[in-house]
């Protein structure tokens, strides 16, 4: 009698624990199904998102395999690695993303022209006066809308659409849009959004390169819903204790400042300059979309210190003619940077097109005789 | 049957020991903060500790972050640990049981001993660290009201009239949050209850492991062992990326997530879960000693 008691018991514990097991496959395996739409419909929802007010948890994981390089340190920590970030938009130009580790966090807020920065690490709240023409990857690039919609009008019209399966992204059924770059120079070999089929919301994305089947950069809501934008989330506030300071835009983007003026050439490998951004005439913009490379001219020892910093961090050799250079390549970004011979200035080649092309717009450059646009 | 398990909790020496050793580490760290104004890089060590030069009334959050890790479920183990196995190596479960006195009755009478006790630890660290906060190391330097901006007055930065955001001062709070906003004396007392909560809850999922392993074993540090080899092996797979698949059921999880409590507004995401997780394993864990208990021959 007590055996059998005994027996009744323990198959109660093990079929709660069977049940509890179960739950969470039980969940994933549910089916998911989203209203019938073409892959442009799909696009137009998405890119019509924009607007839309929402808050959210979303993590971001990049293996970008960059060099670490001084200046840049927070570039490399973003593009590698996880980024846990908390999320409040109550338009494009009213946003707050929060950035968190265990133990601080680094908050950034958007009040239309204006921004505001908090380090808890530092306890400073940074005013940031105006929006840079020109800027390096910052954290709210990794939320799943933003980096979806600029991903989508960076691939442009001549992108090839197709539709994916529908998965469940935070608990929502998501429909799925796979874009494949038009330029075969794009390091990009395909972009998969999943969205709210309903209002467009991009809920994950995953970039993959031309030569893995992981991808590079995934980022993804695990929670979200749409918001009634609050302002007490979007102001900032400071607590006793805390620093104060006024910084412009400009000021933030220090690693483009003190560039040197060459004259870089109209074309390199066989992909069009752009034009400049304003204010930043010394950065040569070139290809388009999703395959786009930058040229950065630094003066003698500043270039040569990325130079040995991109060595040290396991950058390749590169052979020249007529100058020296290391190469840093990773699935999506390639980066270079060139010292040639006849000049003290140094190159840095960075983008999202192959190792062959940035080589050969190495070369160009290195070839090519030192000429400063005095008139910049 | 409840009652006589406290008054022997809490007569022993040892529960007062146990708990005078926890909160004494909080104590020590405090000396040597306040006499050498040495604290970690803020973003960095233990947390919370590089704010409480700043503001002494913040040291129950740093004093819970020094003792989670070990001290609380290294005495959490040893007491559930004890609860059964320590009466079966005394010979007295034998006699505890011969009076008429169910096994289940008993089990749930140790669980809220231990329950108990986990929540005096608790409450202790809070207190005395409370104490030694205001009293070693101060309570807040926040500059008044009225001093200019970024010499370290509270505030708030309210849009102006033609839209362009100023720099407006209002009073500020107690302490400052981890999102810089300021948080009210109110509201800290509020953050803190809410993380003493969640970690007795967390310490709960411990004390259900130690008490099914005490009715298994007639060793209590048998017992106590086996439930920190978990919490070890649960924390080793927690830094482990190829184990991301288990590592939301793992019980040390989101040991952590009490931090969320001291942001503006409290991330309640990771908060949530872990009281989910530890309610599994509480409610696993118990149901598996129940099992155990109920029908087990007892020799001791």
């Amino acid at each position: 009698m007590i055996r059998v008691r005994a027996r009744w018991r323990w198959l109660v514990v093990v079929g709660g624990v069977a049940v509890l097991c179960c739950l969470p496959v039980l969940a994933s395996a549910l089916p998911v199904s989203v209203p019938r739409l073409t892959p442009f419909g799909l696009r137009e929802r998405i890119l019509g998102s924009a607007p839309l007010a929402y808050a959210g948890y979303a993590e971001s994981d990049a293996t970008f395999g960059l060099p670490s390089l001084e200046g840049l340190q927070n570039l490399t920590d973003l593009l590698d690695g996880v980024t846990r970030m908390r999320v409040w938009q109550a338009a494009p130009d009213r946003w707050r993303v929060d950035v968190l580790s265990d133990v601080a966090e680094r908050d950034q807020y958007q009040l239309g022209g204006t921004g505001y920065l908090w380090d808890s690490g530092t306890q400073l709240l940074t005013r940031v006066n105006g929006q840079p023409a020109v800027r390096l990857p910052q954290p709210d690039d990794l939320v799943p809308p933003a980096l979806a919609i600029r991903l989508l009008n960076e691939a442009g019209p001549r992108a090839k659409l197709s539709l994916l399966p529908p998965q469940r992204v935070a608990g929502r059924g998501a429909a799925g849009l796979r874009i494949v770059p038009a330029s075969p120079a794009s390091t990009i070999g395909q972009v998969d959004i999943w969205a709210d089929p309903a209002t467009g919301l991009p809920l994950r994305v995953e970039i993959l390169s031309r030569s893995s089947r992981v991808p590079a950069l995934e980022t993804q809501f695990l929670q979200v819903s749409p918001w009634r934008p609050d302002p007490g989330v979007l102001t900032p506030r400071r607590g006793p204790g805390t620093g104060y300071s006024v910084t412009t835009a400009s000021n933030l983007t220090s690693v483009l400042h003190n560039l040197d003026p060459e004259v870089l050439p109209g074309s390199l490998a066989g992909l069009p300059r752009r034009p400049s951004p304003q204010q930043y005439g010394e950065v040569g913009v070139y290809g388009g979309g999703l395959a786009t490379f930058v040229v950065l001219t630094f003066r003698g020892g500043t270039g040569l210190t990325l130079l040995n910093d991109a060595r040290s961090a396991g950058g390749a050799w590169l052979t020249d003619p007529n100058g020296v250079g290391v190469l840093a390549s990773a699935p999506l970004v390639n980066l270079i940077l060139m010292h040639p011979f006849r000049s003290r200035d140094t190159f840095l080649l960075a983008g999202l097109v192959g190792k062959d092309t940035l080589e050969r717009a190495a070369a160009a450059l290195a070839a090519k005789p030192d000429q400063d646009n005095l008139g910049l | 049957m409840i009652g006589v398990e406290l008054f022997k909790l809490f007569r022993r020496p040892r529960t007062w020991i146990t708990a005078g050793l926890i909160c004494a580490l909080p104590l020590i760290v405090a000396i040597f903060v306040a006499t050498t104004h040495l604290v970690p890089p803020p973003g960095q060590g233990s947390a919370f500790l590089s704010a409480v030069l700043q503001d002494g009334q913040l040291y129950p959050a740093a004093a819970l972050a020094l003792v989670l890790p070990v001290f609380l479920p290294v005495a959490v183990a040893i007491v559930a640990g004890d609860s059964i196995a320590g009466e079966a190596t005394g010979g007295t479960l034998r006699y505890l049981l011969a009076r008429p006195v169910g096994r289940t009755r008993l089990l749930v009478a140790k669980l809220i001993a231990v329950i108990a006790f986990v929540l005096f630890a608790i409450v202790a660290v809070t207190l005395t660290s409370y104490a030694t906060g205001v009293l070693i190391l101060g309570p807040s330097r926040a500059a008044a009201v009225g001093e200019s901006p970024g010499s370290g007055i509270s505030g708030s930065i309210a849009p102006g009239a033609g839209g362009a955001p100023t720099a407006g001062l209002s009073a500020g709070g107690a302490v400052t949050s981890l999102s810089g906003a300021p948080l009210t004396v109110l509201q800290l007392a509020e953050r803190v209850i809410g993380t003493v909560a969640f970690i007795t809850v967390s310490m709960l999922g411990v004390a259900a492991i130690a008490l099914f392993l005490s009715t298994v074993t007639d060793s209590a540090i048998g017992a106590a062992m086996g439930a920190l080899a978990t919490l070890v092996g649960s924390e080793v797979l927690v830094t482990l990326n190829a184990a991301a698949v288990v590592q939301p059921y793992l019980p040390t999880r989101y040991w952590l997530a009490w931090i969320d409590f001291f942001r503006q507004p409290i991330l309640w995401r990771d908060i949530d879960r872990g009281f989910g997780i530890q309610a599994v394993y509480v409610v696993v864990f118990l149901g598996a000693a129940w099992a155990n208990f109920a029908t087990k021959d007892i020799t001791a």
